[in-house]
């Protein structure tokens, strides 16, 4: 090969997208040649280069559509990725155990749990009342428990209003007596009131009339002639 | 889950199916964009609309064994539209090569502000961003894509040439000279592998 016919094919060799038998002959080429040898590390030196520019990261994040999915088929897509399509038989099966639980159902099955036992009873007729120790049957017990409950109800609210009502009268004869006290005070002090103004006006009556007396005498001495 | 997987369940009516198909192309699409127009808002706006043409043509593709050649086309194209829409302003961003003063050679800004203020400090990702941008801008715009579409977006000769409408021997063309070129621009910044390793 001539390096003129080399040269078209260094860029796909470059590239790694050369074909197998151009490969060949290229390489054989530039194993003795310079020149091509040269011109194609400097393209290799060239997109070396160009590799130096790293990718940036676009810091968004584009949403061009929304969801239109349902909940129902998503999950769907979901559990039908866990749980498999049963299959007819499995199906089947399914269908047998449904049919089971419902005569279980209407056979009014009870099945209940006590000190580590499942108990499973079945009955054509719902289940009759239990005894307890009393001699009575559950729901008199329950009655009997609802009226006492509502006998002490209305107990506890007649001891409240007793326990009012007492209050409320004691405070009331307190409240009298409290007032009656007041009262008596309040005659005391307007008698002792009174008393001190009699005396007030007895004294300042004495104090004028002895004034008028001395005012008299002063008088009678300054119109009295010379002698 | 395949693009191909992903785009019959979408055809089928399963429309959320839409969403994994583009985060799982939005960044790829994004730094596309990103190389060809150098504009980080500019190739948000188009990574959208890439998104939102593909979902209304879904339908117009053929094979969706050829969903990614596709894709490309639509980005490349609202690319081209864009750099039209801009050809009348500045798009390129040469107005920021400046000369070197010690041997006259054009060298692109951050190379000299690097030099001039950490001489012994690595070239930073942003930095290597930018030559090479300034680098593949200055290449013509049919050689640019078809380097950016196969050394970052890693499309095969045959991809791109589908992408782009070309025969696939103009193709391997435009890559040939397109590194060439390259070559030849890295050579005048004096910019080598070590270079952009190491240090300046």
């Amino acid at each position: 090969m001539k390096c003129e016919e080399v040269r078209p094919f260094l860029i796909e060799l470059l590239y790694d997208e050369i074909a197998d038998e151009d490969r060949e002959l290229v390489r054989a080429h530039l194993s003795h040649c310079e020149k091509c040898q040269a011109e194609f590390a400097s393209l290799k030196s060239t997109s070396n280069i160009l590799q130096k520019w790293e990718e940036v990261d676009p810091q968004f994040k584009l949403v061009l559509v929304t969801e239109t999915e349902s909940w129902t088929s998503r999950l769907k897509e979901l559990f039908g990725k866990i749980i498999p399509d049963p299959g007819l038989g499995l199906r089947r099966f399914g269908y047998v155990l449904a049919g089971v639980f419902l005569l279980l159902a209407i056979a009014n099955t009870e099945i209940s749990y006590q000190n580590g036992n499942f108990r499973i009873r079945m009955a054509l007729f719902p289940a009759k009342q239990e005894m307890t120790p009393t001699g009575l049957t559950t729901a008199q017990t329950e009655a009997l428990i609802k009226k006492i409950q509502q006998e002490n109800y209305y107990l506890t609210q007649s001891l409240i209003a007793q326990s009012e009502a007492r209050l409320r009268n004691e405070w009331a004869a307190s409240l009298t007596e409290l007032n009656k006290t007041y009262e008596q005070q309040r005659l005391k002090d307007l008698q002792l009131i009174g008393s001190g103004l009699v005396n007030l006006e007895r004294n300042t009556f004495q104090r004028i009339k002895n004034t008028n007396n001395s005012i008299n005498e002063l008088l009678r001495y300054i119109s009295a002639p010379q002698k | 889950m395949t693009d191909q997987d992903l785009i019959e369940q979408l055809i089928a009516g399963n429309r959320d199916r839409f969403n994994l198909l583009v985060w799982k192309w939005e960044k790829p699409i994004f730094n596309f964009a990103l190389r060809y127009i150098g504009d980080h808002d500019l190739a948000r706006e188009i990574t959208q609309k890439t998104f939102i043409r593909v979902y209304k043509n879904l339908k117009n593709l053929k094979e969706a064994s050829r969903f990614s050649s596709w894709l490309y086309q639509i980005a490349a194209n609202l690319c081209k539209d864009e750099i039209k829409k801009r050809s009348s302003r500045e798009f390129l961003s040469i107005d920021r090569i400046h000369e070197n003063s010690e041997n006259g050679h054009l060298m692109p800004k951050e190379l000299i502000d690097n030099e001039s203020d950490h001489p012994d400090r690595a070239l930073n990702q942003k930095q290597i961003g930018a030559i090479i941008q300034k680098a593949l801008n200055q290449l013509p715009e049919e050689q640019r894509i078809v380097i950016i579409m196969k050394e970052y977006q890693g499309l095969k000769f045959r991809e791109i040439a589908e992408a782009l409408n070309e025969p696939l021997n103009t193709v391997k063309s435009r890559m040939y000279y397109g590194l060439n070129g390259l070559k030849k621009i890295f050579e005048k910044w004096h910019i080598t592998e070590e270079v952009l390793n190491y240090e300046v």
